[in-house]
């Protein structure tokens, strides 16, 4: 197995907002290897995009990062100076946001939009980061990419313009790609299509990807592990196997029952979990899920469960198992 | 691009046609016999000079022909001559007009070169004491009538203090430029400087007010989008996010009424220029207007409304090459 790149280790980032402080991230547990592809999954406001742009040391005031360590290739991330946070993102660790048509900036034209990576990173100018622009294009399944690379954003399609986008996160090369819902805003159409060209560069480059989404199908085309996300905590982590066919966790076990199943009349059926998410600025005691929880006992109400590793890779905050 | 030039010149043409007519008719809307109420106040005229100022005005032809005449005479350079000076009105307009817009285009300096910097000071440190000190500026900016500004600052900075004058100008900014340049010293460009201060400030607050308010709330917006977001995950130094990908972006709205400025800059020359002894058109119009003199204020009227079309077409041209989604539409 590859080594681990990523390590965070009990993150915490929160908002003080005025309702309260949100505790968007409230002590994540995850590991990352070299080339691995993750999914990190869980229901809307649990923390997944907090979680990334964390890592990435983007997360804006009102939020901060207050406890916790995220080791990359051994380094801890939040002690870094923001110089060197800048120099690493767009380098070593990228990421990619969820709809495409306002990621990238409207009045700049896509080549100048490529290029300053180059530019900014590697000190490379004109025609040199032109050619490396466009062969990242072709890359990225972009079609005919001399004569589109100097048009606007708007001019090409949604498909096309998260197809830009990915060129951009993945110009150089990065150890860690996050790409957060990087399908949800497209039509079903064209995320095949983009997943597809994920898909692709998962071959060509040794990139470890974690993919945020809601999709389960998504992860299973893609992810070889899976961490669910719930209420800002990792509550199981697993491979893709072991997370679709012996899901450990109450909450996993919903989220997998949910996948709408054809049934042998074609009929699509849908179970819920009951409930919604806990609002993250009154977090129960005990554990996050026991309200929602059917098998719930009286040790989930008083006792927070922690992450363990319950077989080889398989790890759940549960107190049931 | 060429197709948009096109035809934003001729809707400004067909403005400029409107305009026309309406000056041409104007005249006639005065109350009662218009020759009456010019030449009140002198009373040796006889009835034979009123009927010789009919003709002359054209008040005998039906409305069209009078507009007809009207055309005519303007594209060949004939705005009417002036009831009190007896000179044509062009030349009257053209030795005033370098001074109103020497006034006009400073005060829009002076607000943008307040405006930019203070906009975008205060949406980067929102809710600091900066930002509250810029929203009371811009309050107070926005409600202080310009007449009232103006009069307070020549109390202040001239009466009280003396470190400006309080009224006229110097040489002509470009004269004094021309001067600075073939080396004739700097003495007459800082005197024109020194003039222009005043009624320049007095004039462009208001628009620098509004334009502190407008440069913060779309800088703030600008600074929330996604794209800014994704222009930090690539790594770019905090100048080239804020250089390259927020600040033109946050300057599109106000370029978009930086026309609609010069014409509110332009009308309140009327006051200024009369408060500030200011040669210029706005000053000439006021009077026209006491001298009861028609036919300069027609030909005052239609200078300011071309020089208004003009600005908003060019604006319109700007606006379009800082904005490209809107070039291909
Ligand atoms: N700028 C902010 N100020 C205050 N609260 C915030 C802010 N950003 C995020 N949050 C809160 O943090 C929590 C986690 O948000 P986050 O966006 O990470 O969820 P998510 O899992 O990505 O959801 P989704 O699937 O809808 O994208 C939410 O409760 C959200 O309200
Ligand atoms: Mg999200």
């Amino acid at each position: 197995m590859n080594e681990v790149i990523l390590d965070i280790q009990n993150l915490e980032t929160n908002f003080v907002t005025k309702k309260g402080i949100v505790r968007a991230v409230d002590g994540v547990d995850l590991q990352v290897r070299r080339g691995e592809t993750l999914g990190l999954v869980g229901e809307s406001g649990c923390g997944k995009t907090v979680l990334g742009l964390s890592i990435m040391g983007l997360v804006d005031s009102p939020g901060r990062i207050t406890g916790g360590k995220i080791l990359f290739k051994g380094e801890d991330l939040v002690s870094k100076s923001s110089e060197e946070m800048r120099q690493l993102r767009g380098d070593r660790i990228s990421m990619i946001f969820q709809d495409p048509t306002v990621t990238l900036n409207p009045v700049l034209r896509v080549s100048q939009q490529l290029e300053e990576v180059f530019r900014y990173h590697r000190g490379m100018k004109g025609k040199e980061a032109r050619q490396k622009s466009l062969e990242l294009l072709s890359l990225v399944g972009i079609p005919q990419p001399e004569e589109r690379i100097d048009r606007y954003p708007f001019e090409f399609s949604g498909g096309m313009q998260q197809r830009v986008v990915i060129a951009i996160a993945v110009a150089l090369n990065p150890e860690l790609l996050l790409a957060d819902e990087p399908t949800t805003a497209l039509d079903v159409t064209v995320q095949a299509q983009i997943i597809k060209v994920l898909k692709d560069l998962k071959q060509q480059k040794d990139s470890a990807i974690i993919l945020i989404t809601h999709d389960m199908g998504v992860v299973a085309e893609l992810c070889e592990t899976v961490a669910v996300t719930y209420a800002g905590n990792i509550i199981e982590q697993g491979d893709l196997e072991t997370i679709l066919e012996r899901p450990s966790h109450p909450y996993t076990v919903g989220l997998i029952q949910s996948i709408p199943k054809m049934e042998e009349h074609g009929k699509a059926r849908l179970t819920a979990i009951p409930g919604t998410l806990a609002d993250p600025t009154e977090i129960p005691p005990g554990c996050k899920f026991h309200p929602r929880c059917s098998r719930a006992e009286e040790v989930c109400k008083k006792t927070r469960p922690v992450l363990r590793e319950v077989s080889p890779g398989h790890k759940v905050a549960c107190h049931l198992d | 691009m060429g197709g948009f030039v096109f035809r934003r010149v001729l809707y400004s043409l067909i403005v400029v046609l409107c305009v026309l007519f309406i000056v041409s008719l104007l005249v006639r809307i005065i109350p009662g016999d218009p020759v009456d109420v010019m030449m009140a106040g002198n009373p040796g005229m006889t009835e034979q000079d009123k009927e010789q100022i009919r003709q002359q005005l054209g008040l005998k032809d039906p409305v069209l022909v009078q507009f007809e005449k009207y055309i005519v005479g303007v594209v060949h350079g004939d705005l009417g001559s002036s009831l009190r000076f007896r000179t044509p009105n062009l030349g009257l307009i053209s030795t005033r007009l370098p001074a109103t817009l020497e006034l006009t285009l400073f005060s829009m300096l002076i607000a943008v070169i307040i405006a930019v910097p203070l906009g975008i000071i205060t949406a980067l440190k929102q809710d600091s004491a900066v930002d509250y000190g810029g929203s009371v500026f811009a309050l107070i900016g926005i409600s202080t009538p310009n007449f009232l500004l103006g009069i307070i600052l020549i109390l202040v900075f001239a009466v009280e203090f003396k470190v400006f004058p309080a009224s006229g100008q110097a040489d002509p900014l470009y004269v004094a430029i021309g001067k600075a340049v073939t080396g004739q010293g700097l003495g007459s460009l800082g005197d024109s400087l020194r003039h222009l201060v005043l009624p320049s400030v007095a004039l462009g607050m208001a628009v620098a007010a509004a334009n502190v308010r407008m440069i913060r709330s779309s800088m703030l917006d600008v600074i929330r989008t996604d794209y800014i977001r994704f222009a930090k995950a690539k790594g770019l130094p905090g100048r080239v996010v804020f250089a390259k990908h927020a600040f033109r972006n946050a300057l599109i709205p106000t370029v978009t009424v930086l026309g609609l400025q010069l014409g509110q800059l332009l009308g309140g020359t009327f006051v200024i220029e009369t408060v500030f002894a200011w040669p210029g058109i706005g000053r000439l119009a006021v009077q026209a207007i006491f001298w009861r003199d028609y036919p300069l204020i027609q030909a005052v009227v239609l200078v300011t409304a071309i020089m208004f079309v003009t600005i908003n077409l060019l604006v319109d041209i700007i606006y379009h090459w800082i904005d490209p989604r809107i070039r291909y539409d």
